[in-house]
């Protein structure tokens, strides 16, 4: 061993050492292939993504995730070009796995989000149905011929079968927003109509009608006989014989619901105490039974007589006539000309218990009784 | 002397191939012009071929990028794929025109058949037997007919608004609605005429 030898053998090794080095970087350079598998991958998830809806339900996280994937396309393909030894594709690499990141982030809140938008539409659609019902039937009570709280409803009605068809359609955003839509018709409805029932209790007649009820009332106990009372917001007939209620139906009345009769044509049903003129029977009557009442009485005169002075009625027009209770009732609705119908078969047991003279109050709402009108 | 001109025909080579070597502006302008000129349609309209246009845009200035970076440059590449990306912008914004016009005809045609569906229940309502058993109904139908009128005006001015699903939608709720009123008078007409034999 020569000590020119040991150096040859020292510059051998690091010669063999730099060798390896370079081998080692050129090899793990030629291994550095590009991530084509995992672009691919990764595209397919955003679609299959996107096909679950995310593009509506997490459009944030889908931009993310296009951005992502298309940034590590364009790391891709500038990695590419480079010399073989000097591609590095780590950043590509990351830049995919955050794209995946982003993929099934918007897969999982399309989940969460589709499933909640889903329950919020379907509680909306059951508010709007409720309350749309609820409306439905106060109004019919009510202001049967309000065209505006009419419209509205109307058009709750047709949000809420256009949110049904959404629904039915997995389309759970517009359904919501639709019902959203119809709910928010039904509350001016009800703001409206809430106007029309606050007047109920400072209404100007709430004394009168007490009066009518009252002595319709008096009149039975003293006579020992029948009285009927209609309470025109309750819809709601009930008889009276001395002095005590005994039977209570169901009423139609006149195509203006609550409104108070004021001259013909006008179908309204009347408000005041009246008297039974007039008991008609089968074959004369074409509805089943009648019992003609004595409207218009003077009160109803000179009620009309006022409004014509005020020009509040057409020239020629005059308080009516012919209001009845009669039977062919039990429509569950108003539909008459301003005479209370109830059924055939009511009629029949109401013939035995009323006669020409027996007292006959209708009022707007008989505040005497304590049950809620709705 | 031979030397020196062989010279010179190396430099004039390499001074040509550097001039080729340009980054293909032009092209890069032209893509980017569809690409914004289809932006706010496809986004809307025809998503899926707007998500394929900026896909091949974005791969289109990579490939430029990458040439930018080589000493010998060659576009030959990114100039097909800017015309690429230049023909995938105007593809989606030709899908999003049909698919906007497709979405407006629909809509446009709901409103005109909601329209004769009206106009076919105040025919029918005109002409509906009347009398005090049907004036209730009758009424009735006349408020849900002026109550659908003012649906209808709300799908119009969807309709101006581009909402064409909106009124699509509404049209066809009014539609359906107009055609059970008048089936309903028709059915109401038929049994006053057969009580009448």
């Amino acid at each position: 061993m020569t000590p020119g030898g040991s150096r040859l053998s020292r510059r051998g090794r690091r010669a063999l050492f730099f060798l390896a080095l370079l081998f080692l970087s050129l090899t793990q350079s030629a291994c550095a292939t590009p991530p084509l598998v995992e672009l691919s991958r990764v595209r397919s998830d955003i679609e299959r993504a996107q096909t679950d809806g995310a593009s509506r339900y997490a459009p944030e996280e889908v931009r993310q995730a296009w951005d992502m994937l298309r940034a590590a396309q364009r790391e891709v393909t500038l990695q590419s070009a480079r010399f073989e030894f000097r591609r590095d594709y780590r950043e590509s690499i990351s830049l995919l796995q955050r794209a995946r990141f982003f993929a099934v982030q918007a897969r999982r809140l399309t989940q969460i989000r589709r499933e909640t938008s889903r329950r919020d539409a379907q509680q909306e659609l059951a508010k709007l149905e409720d309350s749309l019902e609820r409306s439905r039937e106060i109004k019919r009570f009510l202001t049967p011929r309000d065209p505006a709280i009419h419209r509205l409803l109307v058009g709750a009605g047709i949000d809420q079968e256009v949110a049904r068809k959404n629904l039915k359609a997995s389309d759970f955003p517009r359904a919501l927003e639709t019902a959203k839509s119809g709910n928010a018709r039904v509350r001016e409805a009800e703001q409206r109509l809430l106007s029309s029932m606050v007047r109920f209790t400072s209404h100007p007649d709430l004394a009168a009608w007490r009066k009518c009820v009252e002595e319709a009332i008096r009149r039975s106990r003293s006579q020992a006989g029948a009285a009927i009372v209609v309470d025109k917001l309750r819809r709601r007939m009930t008889l009276y014989r001395a002095g005590k209620p005994t039977q209570t139906y169901t009423v139609d009345l006149g195509l203006g619901g609550m409104e108070r009769k004021l001259r013909s044509g006008d179908d309204a049903t009347p408000e005041g105490l009246y008297k039974i003129e007039e008991v008609r029977g089968p074959g004369q009557t074409r509805y089943h039974r009648a019992f003609l009442l004595d409207y218009p009485n003077a009160t109803d005169r000179r009620r009309f007589e006022q409004a014509r002075r005020e020009g509040q009625v057409p020239r020629g027009a005059d308080p009516g006539g012919l209001i009845e209770i009669h039977g062919e009732g039990g429509r569950d609705k108003d539909w008459t000309k301003g005479c209370v119908a109830l059924t055939n078969r009511e009629m029949d047991q109401l013939a035995s218990m009323v006669r020409v003279g027996t007292t006959v109050a209708i009022v707007g709402y008989n505040p005497q009784d304590q049950e809620n009108p709705w | 002397m031979k030397r020196s001109w062989l010279g010179l025909a190396v430099l004039a080579l390499v001074l040509a191939t550097l001039a080729c070597g340009k980054p293909p502006q032009a092209e890069m302008d032209a893509a980017k012009a569809a690409m914004d000129d289809a932006q706010a349609s496809a986004e809307k309209w025809a998503s899926s071929e707007w998500q394929a246009a900026q896909s091949s845009m974005s791969q289109a200035q990579a490939e430029v990028e990458a040439q930018n970076q080589k000493w010998f440059k060659n576009y030959d590449k990114a100039k097909d794929m800017l015309a690429q990306a230049k023909a995938d912008a105007e593809k989606a914004k030709a899908a999003a025109a049909t698919n906007k016009e497709t979405a407006k005809n629909e809509a446009t045609a709901a409103i005109a058949d909601a329209t004769a569906a009206m106009e076919s229940a105040k025919t029918a309502l005109a002409s509906a037997p009347k009398g005090k058993d049907t004036k209730a109904d009758l009424a009735l139908f006349q408020q849900d007919l002026d109550g659908m009128a003012t649906t209808l005006a709300e799908a119009q001015t969807a309709m101006q608004s581009e909402d064409y699903t909106t009124a699509k939608d509404k049209a066809n709720s009014v539609k359906e609605k107009a055609t059970s009123i008048s089936d309903q008078i028709a059915q109401a007409s038929a049994k006053k005429a057969g009580v009448r034999k």
